[in-house]
């Protein structure tokens, strides 16, 4: 059964630009500029655009990091909106986020078994004995050899580290996970390798991603659905393979075209899109 | 050793070890490779494939120790650049040979507007010290350094030009510190430019644009350029040659189309696998 995980509605995040003396707030940046869109349980949503168009702060939102100027986000049919300081842990007991730089969301001083433990030290889950075996657990489900639980992150590889931060968002079971450009600092065939995990997670944990990216070439073999973001509005949305097929925005077209392709097909497929 | 007319330098069975706890770790091994005077040519690999350390010895730039030379030589102009001296090196690196950097945001210097230190770069470049002998009056040069800038800049497609000189690099975007650099790296013109992954750290439709411009930069100026990537799309946008590189060792070369369409080598092939397409699956 198919229904909405997670619903936004007119969704607007302003930041106020202070000038002069007396701080006097002159104009607005319009980070996220009324947004509405929906994410079905169980599917992918791509959320793409480049740097600048809005996607992280969107993403913010949605994880309370941040506050939100107006409009309404449901999560599971509850308004996520009110949720307060004292409640925002059980929310993101079902909503866990991937972290864009690896290297720099583990904590070095921590071995790789206190870090994929912590979520269920703050959520309290479990005791020491369970929470060790779910480590365990969790290492082979990233699959991660077992006896790098003691290990440093410093020891690990890029894609390694991307591993334990997939498996410490998985640590609480939750039901969505925010992927906040996951690979971009990856090689491509370990990037591959990352994408084909979280494709296997996806199935067998029936999870919905959230998904930010500016790779096209990504969001066409990884995500079921997905939103063009440019300077905090939604320009092209739908199923990726009619997005691809047809794309009506021109800034859509713009960012297919500037995808590096190597086979022919692919060639005459970006000379087939006229800008 | 007779190198031919058109050859700008040649690499031949470079063999490049690091000392680790008193053993020799083999890093580069009998890499042979050359590029032609105004050709462009890519190296493709993954992290740790050598691509970068091979780079970075025709600059004179890996360490030594703890690297050493175990075998091989690299012939540019008549020398061999794995005897070089350091001053030696000072003649070569930017004025003949130079490089651009991966990571635009750390590669600038914070506290010197891009004017002054595009114009330090032109007066100083090869001088040992800043008290070295100018072969003409500062202020000419500084004269002559402001146009070249100038006209560089545009070649990059930079708006404003003459704004752009007096600004420092944290009032930038990623995009347009490192298509600053790439003036940076051409503004003595040097024969041979090597691009570090310019357009990694950027975003898609920024890279697209500047490995355009750089395409076309090093093509109009004569420039042969050595490509670094791991991506095997930017590497057919840019180049005319390939080669790919695994574990120290180039076990794939060829011409860009050819390699792309008909790749001999499984690891070649698993690269091209690994890429996601846009037409789909």
């Amino acid at each position: 059964m198919e229904d909405n995980i997670l619903e936004v509605k007119n969704l607007k995040k302003y930041y106020p630009v202070k000038t002069g003396f007396f701080q006097k707030t002159s104009k607005y940046v319009k980070a996220v500029d009324d947004i509405s869109f929906i994410v079905k349980r169980g599917r992918s949503l791509a959320v793409v655009g480049e740097s600048g168009s809005g996607k992280t702060t969107l993403a913010n939102t949605i994880m309370k990091f941040e506050s939100i100027t107006s409009g309404v986000i449901y999560f599971n049919g509850k308004l996520v909106n009110d949720i307060s300081k004292d409640n925002i842990k059980n929310y993101r007991r079902n909503v866990q986020m991937v972290f864009q730089n690896p290297s720099s969301s583990l904590n070095p001083r921590k071995t790789l078994a206190q870090i994929i433990k912590e979520p269920l030290i703050i959520h309290n889950i479990g005791d020491k004995e369970s929470r060790n075996k779910r480590v365990a657990e969790l290492l082979s489900i990233a699959e991660l050899p077992a006896n790098f639980a003691e290990r440093y992150p410093h020891t690990l590889s890029g894609g390694q580290k991307q591993r334990v931060g997939i498996a410490r968002a998985l640590a609480i079971n939750p039901e969505f996970i925010l992927l906040d450009e996951p690979t971009s600092g990856l090689d491509v065939s370990v990037q591959a390798k990352i994408i084909k995990l979280l494709e296997n997670i996806q199935k067998q944990y029936n999870l919905t991603y959230f998904f930010i990216t500016h790779d096209l070439a990504l969001v066409r073999n990884f995500a079921h659905d997905a939103i063009v973001m440019n300077e905090g509005k939604i320009v092209e949305r739908g199923n990726v393979d009619d997005i691809f097929k047809n794309p009506t925005d021109s800034y859509t077209r713009k960012l297919i075209k500037s995808v590096p392709v190597v086979g022919p097909e692919e060639e005459a497929y970006i000379n087939s899109i006229i800008i | 050793m007779s190198m031919s007319e058109n050859r700008l330098l040649e690499v031949n069975n470079l063999c490049i070890s690091f000392k680790v706890d008193d053993n020799l770790v083999p890093t580069i091994k009998n890499v042979s490779l050359h590029i032609d005077k105004g050709e462009c040519v890519s190296i493709v690999g993954e992290s740790g494939s050598g691509k970068t350390v091979t780079c970075r010895s025709l600059l004179g730039l890996v360490p030594m120790p703890p690297g050493v030379f175990t075998n091989g030589s690299i012939n540019y102009g008549g020398m061999d650049l794995t005897k070089i001296t350091d001053k030696g090196w000072r003649k070569i690196r930017g004025s003949e040979i130079s490089m651009v950097f991966q990571d635009p945001m750390i590669a600038l210097n914070p506290v010197y507007t891009i004017g002054k230190q595009m114009e330090n770069v032109y007066i100083y470049q090869g001088k040992s010290s800043i008290h070295s002998k100018l072969d003409k009056k500062t202020s000419v040069l500084k004269k002559e350094a402001k146009e070249r800038s100038l006209h560089l800049l545009e070649k990059m497609k930079l708006p404003d030009p003459e704004g752009m000189l007096n600004r420092y690099p944290f009032e930038l975007s990623g995009g347009q510190r490192q298509r600053i650099i790439i003036a940076l790296a051409m503004i003595h013109t040097p024969k041979l430019l090597i691009a570090d992954e310019p357009g990694t750290a950027l975003d898609v439709t920024v890279q697209s644009s500047i490995n355009e411009e750089l395409k076309r930069l090093v093509k109009e100026e004569n420039i042969s350029m050595i490509f670094i990537t791991h991506n095997l799309g930017v590497a057919k946008d840019v180049s005319d040659r390939i080669y790919v590189m695994k574990l120290g060792e180039v076990v794939e070369e060829g011409k860009t189309d050819e390699v792309l369409l008909n790749p001999k080598n499984e690891y070649t092939k698993s690269l091209l696998e690994a890429l996601p397409r846009v037409t789909g699956k």
